[in-house]
């Protein structure tokens, strides 16, 4: 027993301490970029319209895309969740391309796709510009998420016990009325934290879009892009409001994502 | 299938709907990627692979990327750990701080990392030491590492959750110390786990490109790991070259994730 104890105070501090550093680290980051910035510099930042107006823009984009991507991928994931064929784990591997490849990949592949041939296309025939606009800035934000959503959704789907569908089923209910008279209602709080998460995400890309549509100041500035505009022309200050505005969004969606009770691992 | 015969046609609507959407995502989904093949001749491929500065990214993004690993992983199981087993006040703070990184942008993770190694103190210990970390070689891994850690720490902290807390209590009930438990006991049961958070917190950190530029810029024979070199090809207007380094990157993940679902499908069947 003394013999146990004796060791208890290094194993923790060994463990304990490992956290700590990696705590502090962070802390020592945030609390650096603070002080950088100061008060009066908060005020008058916070006092311009471009600042909300690229506040606007980011979470309107991602709400935007966070609408689409879920529209897509709560049927996906159920279907994903029920189907049974062979070579299934073929075309899951497949739909998860999108978020195994890197984001700054993804953009590149969007642009070699929409940079040319079908991307003219849409312009010349529809009146839709992509790339260096804002409607590429949204396309950008759903292509890395939909897959994203799709795994989180399945995953809800799959927590919920067949019974109840084999249940509904047997009492004469079609697949169509029992997907949303008994899956839905019981995996809301699951697919409401996947839609909080998906728009935490979509808020958060900058790689796909900096190869896909650029930065374009007064165009596409959503907040990523204007730390990257802001930095590259010198004014620290502002894009450290920017950074600021967005870790606050971050540890909105966190702690909504928390109580609404995520899965563990996933994110 | 199974439908009672009073509604054949409404009720094969939804299942024909769903597997139709699951089809047209497929379709995008191979779009997306086939369609960069036609940008891709076989001529712009022998090009850029026959290039030392293709090879020399290459190896630049592959070193970074695995001494961030390394980096990552020493600090960050220990830290996992911790965070998996000690309860003390403040733990739901920190846990979110450590995953707060995972929402953030890669560009605001970069301005931070400028701005902090920039600020007076920081700056004047940076001088002591004789280098500057932003726009070096040791700025990538820095870079690299903040994204790393966060989603290292959240897989690894899995993995320890679902070691079977019982066997820990075994062992130090047989008088096992916790030093032993865990080297003996713990470590192995959460070994599948562990490596597969290695192996994530590897892809994110060859992924990682937006801290990158940022914190360390964008300068040919310097700082250009794939991701930086691919973005100073499209500005360029090399979109060729850029399709085969996307394509290698995507290689390199696919090959990654994949070896680090397998160690996880194997795990499960266990």
């Amino acid at each position: 027993m003394g013999d146990r104890r004796a060791a208890r105070p290094g194993f923790g501090l060994l463990f304990g301490g490992a956290l700590a550093l990696a705590a502090i680290w962070l802390v020592f980051i945030g609390l650096a970029n603070a002080l950088f910035l100061g008060w009066s510099d908060w005020i008058h930042f916070l006092c311009q319209g471009r600042t909300w107006r690229c506040f606007g823009l980011s979470v309107g984009t991602a709400g935007l895309a966070t609408c689409v991507s879920m529209l897509l991928a709560v049927p996906l994931g159920f279907a994903l969740s029920r189907a049974r064929f062979r070579g299934q784990w073929l075309l899951q591997a497949l739909l998860d391309l999108p978020i195994m490849v890197p984001p700054a990949a993804v953009g590149m592949f969007l642009l070699g796709l929409f940079g040319s041939g079908p991307g003219a296309w849409l312009e010349s025939s529809l009146g839709i510009q992509l790339v260096h606009a804002l409607p590429g800035v949204v396309l950008a934000q759903v292509v890395v998420t939909c897959a994203f959503g799709v795994r989180v959704c399945r995953a809800a789907f799959e927590a919920i016990p067949p019974t109840y569908e084999a249940v509904a089923r047997s009492l004469g209910a079609s697949l169509a009325s029992t997907f949303f008279r008994v899956h839905l209602p019981l995996a809301r709080s699951a697919l409401l934290a996947a839609t909080c998460l998906v728009w935490a995400r979509a808020l958060a890309e900058y790689e796909a879009l900096m190869l896909f549509v650029g930065a374009i100041q007064g165009r596409t500035d959503v907040m990523p892009l204007a730390v990257y505009l802001d930095t590259t022309a010198g004014k620290l200050e502002w894009a450290t409001v920017f950074s600021f505005l967005c870790a606050g969004l971050g540890v909105v969606s966190l702690w909504a994502i928390r109580r609404l009770g995520a899965r563990r691992g996933q994110a | 299938m199974r439908e009672p015969a009073s509604r054949p046609r409404s009720a094969r609507l939804f299942p024909a709907s769903l597997a139709s959407l699951l089809g047209l995502a497929v379709l995008a989904t191979i779009a997306l990627f086939a369609g960069n093949l036609r940008l891709m001749g076989l001529g712009d491929l022998a090009r850029t692979l026959s290039e030392a500065a293709f090879w020399r990214s290459l190896g630049l993004s592959m070193g970074t990327s695995l001494v961030t690993t390394a980096l990552v992983t020493v600090l960050g199981v220990p830290a996992a750990y911790a965070l998996s087993r000690f309860r003390f006040p403040g733990h739901g703070t920190v846990d979110l701080l450590l995953s707060l990184p995972v929402v953030l942008p890669a560009s605001t993770i970069g301005l931070m990392l400028l701005v902090a190694f920039q600020w007076e103190p920081v700056l004047w210990l940076q001088e002591a030491i004789g280098f500057r970390l932003a726009y070096s070689l040791p700025g990538i891994v820095v870079a690299q590492s903040v994204i790393a850690l966060a989603v290292g720490v959240r897989a690894w902290k899995a993995a320890f959750d679902d070691v079977d807390r019982r066997t820990e209590h075994v062992a130090r009930s047989l008088g096992s110390s916790r030093g032993r438990t865990f080297l003996r006991v713990t470590l192995p049961a959460a070994r599948g786990g562990l490596a597969a958070g290695a192996l994530l917190a590897w892809s994110r950190a060859l992924a990682e490109f937006g801290a990158v530029l940022i914190f360390c810029s964008a300068i040919r024979g310097r700082t250009d790991i794939l991701p930086v070199a691919m973005f100073l090809d499209v500005n360029a207007g090399d979109l060729e070259r850029a399709v085969v380094i996307g394509f290698s990157l995507a290689l390199m993940s696919v090959l990654i994730l994949g070896a680090m679902r397998l160690l996880g499908a194997t795990r499960a069947a266990r």
